[in-house]
C-alpha cells in the first residue's frame, strides 16, 4: 500500500480531445501543455512522510480550509460551498493544549487569525470552530512544504500553484470509516479554471501520482453523475487508461435556476435586517422516486416534492454581529417570517456586551427556511425573502472616525435532502467528508446549493461575496471634553442641591419643622398666589 | 362628577385593563411589539422554574427568584403577570390616599394628587407593557404606610422585602430610622438617646426580613442568585446608550481604546451620599414622604444608568410632594419644569432614534449633550423641591 497517493483530477469539457501537442504521457512523467479545465489536487500522506506530528497527535480530527473571496463557479462535481475565509475545524482529543494550539495556528495557518485558547473557539455538535476572515493561504503552503518530506518527489510547484487556489484544505480523521484516510493527513487544492502547463513526474515506490482528465457523460440531477476520460498512474502506465463511472455525489448545485442575494436593509441602524432575496425555481429537488410515482400513476400532474426536503440557510457571524436566539426562535414559534425552524444557534449569543468583551470570534446559525408555497406550474419564476433580525455590538471607540466598517461573508443557502438510503449513495471520490456544515446533519443528507447571484468572477472583474455593514461609534476625538464635561456638570449639580438645602436649612432654622404655629403646609388649600 | 374615591379607583382599574387589552391587539396585530422584553424574560423565568430549574437559565434575567415564583401562574395564564403589576399600580394609589388621609390633607385634595399616579397614562402604560415596577411602587408605598400608621415592624418587614426586591429603597432606611423620633428611648443618656423602641424595631425588622429572604434564595440557587441579582448591578458596565450622565464617558472608559478613567467607580459617592447620607439627615425629621420623594429623584438622576422604568420610582411618591410644591403655586415655574423635563427627553429620544434606526453616530456630541442637559434640568428641579420641604 502506498504511503503517499497524489492526484491530479482535470474536469475538461467533454468535446475535449487530447493531441500530442497538449498531452503527452511516457514512462515517468506526464506533460500538460494548454489544457483548459477545473482542477483539483489531492494528496494523502501518512504520517511517517511527517516531519511534524505533534498537532496530529493531539487530534481525533481537523479540518483546515481557506476559501478566497472571490465568487468562483463550483464545477461539478465539486459543489460543495462554503463560505470565505479560514475555518478550523477540530475534535481534540482529552487534556488538549488550546494555548499551544492558538500558537500553532498562528505559526503554521495565518499569523493574523485572532486565537488566545478555547475561549476563541465555539462549540457545535461535532467538535469546535472557528472561523477568522482572513484568506491568506501563504503560511500554510509553507507548513505544508516544510513538513512535507519525500526525498524522490517534491511538490514545490504544486504549492505555487495552489497560492492560487480558490480553496485548499488540510485535514486528519483518525476515525475515518474510509481506510484509505483514516489517521492520514489529506490536503487539497481546487481552481475553478485554468490554461493548465505542467509536467507531473512519477513518484518513488510508495508514492502513487494519478492523473485523470474528467468530462461529464451524463448528470441525472437528482440521481447520478456519470463521468469518463482518461486516467493514468504515472510511473505505471505508459498509455492512458480509459474510464467510465458514475457516482451519487453528496454536494450538487440546484439543477434549476435558483440564485439568492443577500444584503442587509438601509438604513442599518444598531439592529441590521438580515434580507437574502431568493429568485428563480425555488422547488426542492426532485429525487427520482418521485418522479417514478409520477409516470407509474399517469399524472400529468406535477408531483409533490418528497418532504424530506428542507430549505436551510447556514450564516456565519462575526462577532460585530449577533442574533437573539429567543427572537429567532419566537419567529419560528410564531410562523410569521421566513424562520421554520431553528437548528442550531452556536457562538457568543449574549445580547448585552460590546465587541471588545467577545472572546469567541462570532457565531454560527443554521436554519430550516419557510420556502415558497409550491407552484403548479413547473419552473415557474418565483421570489423569496428570507429576513433574520440581527443586532450589531457596540464598537471600539477609534480616531478621526464614527463609523466602523465590516465584511461579512455570505450565507450558504441549501436544500438538505434526505430519505435516500445511505446504502444508495455511492462515496464520491470527490466528495471530502472533513468536519464542517455536513455534520450538523444526519448522516446520509444529500445537498443541493442554490447558486449566489453575482456574476462569476473572470479575471479582470472579480466580484467578491461579500456583505457591507456599518457600525456606529464614538470618536475617540470627544473623550477629551467627554470626561471633564461629565465630571463638571456633576459636580455643579452637587453644589446646586447643597445650596438649596442649605437656604432650607437656614429659612426653617435646622433640620427640624420650623417652630411656631405654622400650620401644616399641606393642608393650605391653595388660594391665589401666596399662602402662608 | 365629583370625584369620589371609589370613582377614582374604577377610573384607574380601567383605564389599565383598556390598556391591557389593547396590548394584546398590537401584540398580535402588529410588528412592533406592546409588551416589554422584560416580560418575556420574567415569564421564560417561570417557566424554568415550572419544569424544576432556575430562573437564572433565563439569559438577562436579573432579579430575585421571588418575581419569577409570584408570576408562576403565567404557566396558566400568560398575562396574569402583567395583571398582578397593574393591580400593585392600583393598591399603590389606594394606600397613598389612606397615607393622605393620615397626613390630614383633604379628600379632594388627596384624590386629585393620587390621580397623577392613578390616571397617569406613562405609568398606566408601563404596567400594562409588562414592567414590574407597579409592583415595586405598591411595596414603597405599603412601607411608607405602615410608618405612618404606626405599624413600625410590618415596615421594617415591607422595606426588607423591598430592599431584597430591588438594592434601592436600602435608601429609605436612613429616612425613616431618622424621622422615628417619637418613640420611648431606651439607653440613657447623650447620643444615645437616640435608639429608641421603633429605631430598634425598624432596623431588626428590615434586617431580619431581608437577611431570611436573601438566605432562603441563596440556600436555594446559591451562587447564580448573588452574582445575576446583586453582583451584576455593581459590577455592570452599562455602555449602551441610556439618560445617564455618564453614559457616553463609561462607554468610552469601558473599551480598550483608553486607560480605565477613575471617574465613574467614584459615581455612586455623590450619588449615595446625597440620596442616602445628606438629604435624609437634613429633610426626613421635616417630612417623610417628600423626603422619600427627593432621594429618589437624586438617587435615579445622579445613577450611572437611566432609563424610563426608573422615573416610575419617584412618581409613586410625587404626589406627596405636589400638595405645597412651589412649582403648583407658581405656575409658570410648574409649567416650565414639566415642559423643560418632557423636551430633554425628547432630544435625548431623537438623538436615540437616529443612532438605533438610522444608525448614525450621534453619540457625540447628541446623545452626549442630552443626557447632560435632561441631568441639569432633573438636578434643577430636585433643588427647587428640596427648598420646598
Amino acid at each position: 500500500m502506498a504511503s503517499i497517493r497524489q492526484r491530479h483530477t482535470f474536469i475538461v469539457h467533454s468535446q475535449f480531445r487530447d493531441s500530442a501537442d497538449t498531452l503527452s504521457l511516457t514512462k515517468d512523467k506526464l506533460t500538460l501543455n494548454g489544457v483548459p479545465g477545473t482542477r483539483q489536487d489531492r494528496i494523502i500522506v501518512t504520517a511517517d512522510h511527517l516531519k511534524e506530528k505533534d498537532i496530529l497527535q493531539a487530534v481525533d480530527n481537523i479540518r483546515i480550509e481557506v476559501v478566497s473571496r472571490e465568487n468562483v463557479a463550483h464545477i461539478a462535481p465539486f459543489n460543495r460551498q462554503l463560505a470565505w475565509g479560514t475555518h478550523i475545524n477540530v475534535v481534540p482529543t482529552e487534556a488538549f493544549d488550546w494555548t499551544g494550539f492558538c500558537k500553532w495556528i498562528q505559526s503554521s495557518v495565518n499569523s493574523e487569525i485572532a486565537c488566545v485558547g478555547q475561549e476563541s473557539f465555539i462549540e457545535v455538535p461535532y467538535g469546535y470552530y472557528l472561523h477568522s476572515m482572513y484568506t491568506d493561504s501563504s503560511r500554510l503552503l509553507s507548513y505544508i512544504q516544510n513538513n512535507y518530506a519525500d526525498a524522490e518527489q517534491d511538490i514545490a510547484h504544486e504549492l505555487e500553484e495552489a497560492s492560487a487556489a480558490n480553496y485548499l484544505s488540510v485535514s486528519l480523521n483518525k476515525t475515518s470509516a474510509d481506510k484509505r484516510i483514516a489517521g492520514r493527513l489529506v490536503a487539497e487544492a481546487y481552481w475553478y479554471y485554468g490554461l493548465w502547463t505542467k509536467t507531473i513526474r512519477a513518484g518513488g515506490p510508495n508514492h502513487r501520482v494519478e492523473v485523470g482528465l474528467l468530462g461529464k457523460i451524463a448528470d441525472d440531477p437528482q440521481g447520478e453523475l456519470t463521468y469518463g476520460g482518461i486516467l493514468a498512474v504515472i510511473g505505471e502506465n505508459e498509455q492512458f487508461v480509459p474510464t467510465l463511472f458514475d457516482f451519487s455525489p453528496r454536494h450538487r448545485s440546484v439543477f434549476q435556476p435558483a440564485v439568492y442575494y443577500p444584503d442587509f436593509r438601509i438604513p442599518y441602524g444598531l439592529h441590521p435586517k438580515h434580507l437574502t432575496t431568493v429568485l428563480g425555481d425555488i422547488s426542492p429537488p426532485r429525487t427520482n422516486t418521485t418522479l417514478l410515482k409520477a409516470s407509474e400513476e399517469n399524472e400529468t400532474k406535477v408531483s409533490e416534492a418528497p418532504s424530506s426536503c428542507g430549505l436551510y440557510g447556514y450564516y456565519i457571524l462575526p462577532n460585530f454581529i449577533f442574533v437573539d436566539k429567543y427572537q429567532i426562535s419566537d419567529l419560528a414559534d410564531a410562523q410569521r417570517g421566513s424562520v421554520k425552524r431553528v437548528v442550531g444557534i452556536w457562538g457568543e449569543t449574549d445580547l448585552e456586551i460590546p465587541v471588545w468583551m467577545v472572546d469567541k470570534w462570532g457565531s454560527a446559525m443554521l436554519l430550516e427556511l419557510v420556502p415558497p408555497a409550491q407552484s403548479l406550474v413547473p419552473g415557474e419564476m418565483q421570489k423569496l425573502d428570507i429576513e433574520i433580525p440581527m443586532h450589531s455590538r457596540y464598537e471600539v471607540p477609534r480616531w478621526n472616525t464614527t463609523v466602523a466598517t465590516h465584511d461579512m461573508p455570505w450565507p450558504i443557502m441549501f436544500w438538505a435532502c434526505n430519505g435516500s438510503v445511505e446504502a444508495e449513495m455511492t462515496t464520491s471520490p470527490f466528495d471530502s467528508n472533513g468536519l464542517g456544515h455536513e455534520y450538523l446533519f444526519d448522516a446520509g443528507t444529500m445537498f443541493y446549493y442554490l447558486h449566489p447571484n453575482q456574476t462569476i468572477s473572470n479575471p479582470v472583474n472579480k466580484t467578491y461575496l461579500v456583505t457591507n455593514l456599518n457600525i456606529p461609534l464614538v470618536p475617540l476625538e470627544s473623550y477629551k471634553y467627554v470626561q471633564p464635561w461629565t465630571v463638571s456638570v456633576i459636580l455643579l449639580g452637587c453644589m446646586w442641591i447643597f445650596y438649596k438645602a442649605f437656604l432650607g436649612f437656614r429659612r426653617d432654622g435646622g433640620i427640624r419643622k420650623a417652630a411656631g404655629e405654622r400650620p401644616d403646609k399641606d393642608k393650605m388649600e391653595k388660594k391665589g398666589p401666596k399662602t402662608e | 362628577m365629583k370625584l369620589t374615591t371609589m370613582r377614582l379607583l374604577g377610573a384607574a382599574a380601567l383605564m389599565r385593563l383598556a390598556f391591557f387589552f389593547y396590548g394584546i391587539y398590537q401584540d398580535e396585530h402588529s410588528e412592533i411589539r406592546f409588551t416589554d422584553i422584560d416580560y418575556f424574560v420574567f415569564t421564560d423565568a417561570s417557566k424554568f422554574i415550572a419544569q424544576g430549574g432556575t430562573p437564572y437559565e433565563r439569559a438577562t434575567y436579573r432579579y430575585t427568584p421571588v418575581l419569577a415564583w409570584l408570576l408562576l401562574p403565567t404557566t396558566r395564564y400568560f398575562w396574569f403577570g402583567k395583571l398582578l403589576f397593574a393591580l400593585g399600580d392600583i393598591v399603590a394609589g389606594w394606600l397613598m390616599l389612606r397615607i393622605f388621609q393620615l397626613r390630614g390633607l383633604s379628600n379632594d385634595r388627596a384624590l386629585k394628587f393620587a390621580s397623577v399616579w392613578l390616571l397617569n397614562p406613562m405609568v398606566a402604560t408601563i404596567s400594562t407593557r409588562g414592567s414590574s415596577e407597579g409592583l415595586l411602587g405598591a411595596m414603597v408605598i405599603a412601607l411608607l404606610w405602615a410608618v405612618y400608621e404606626k405599624k413600625v415592624v410590618l415596615s421594617g418587614v415591607l422595606t426588607g422585602y423591598a430592599v431584597h426586591f430591588k438594592i434601592y429603597p436600602i435608601i429609605y432606611v436612613p429616612s425613616i430610622l431618622w424621622a422615628l423620633d417619637n418613640s420611648p428611648v431606651l439607653l440613657g443618656n447623650g447620643v444615645l438617646r437616640w435608639v429608641n423602641k421603633d429605631r430598634i424595631k425598624f432596623a431588626l425588622s428590615s434586617i431580619i426580613t431581608f437577611a431570611m429572604l436573601t438566605g432562603a434564595m441563596y440556600y436555594i440557587y446559591g451562587h447564580p442568585f448573588l452574582s445575576h441579582t446583586y453582583l451584576h448591578h455593581l459590577s455592570r458596565s452599562d455602555h449602551r446608550h441610556n439618560f445617564s450622565p455618564y453614559n457616553i464617558l463609561l462607554y468610552i472608559s469601558a473599551s480598550p481604546s483608553v486607560n480605565k478613567s477613575p471617574y465613574p467607580s467614584l459615581a455612586f459617592i455623590p450619588q449615595l451620599f446625597i440620596s442616602g447620607i445628606f438629604l435624609p439627615f437634613m429633610l426626613a425629621k421635616k417630612d417623610l414622604a417628600k423626603t422619600m420623594f427627593v432621594q429618589t429623584v437624586a438617587f435615579v438622576t445622579f445613577n450611572k444608568v437611566c432609563t424610563s422604568q426608573y422615573f416610575m420610582w419617584y412618581i409613586v411618591l410625587l404626589p406627596f410632594y405636589l400638595p405645597s410644591s412651589s412649582m403648583l403655586k407658581n405656575k409658570w415655574l410648574g409649567l416650565s419644569a414639566l415642559i423643560l423635563w418632557t423636551l430633554a427627553q425628547v432630544l435625548w429620544l431623537q438623538q436615540g432614534f437616529e443612532l438605533e434606526y438610522i444608525g448614525k453616530s450621534t453619540f457625540f456630541p447628541g446623545i452626549f449633550a442630552a443626557t447632560l442637559i435632561f441631568f441639569s434640568v432633573n438636578v434643577w428641579i430636585l433643588g427647587v423641591a428640596i427648598d420646598d420641604i
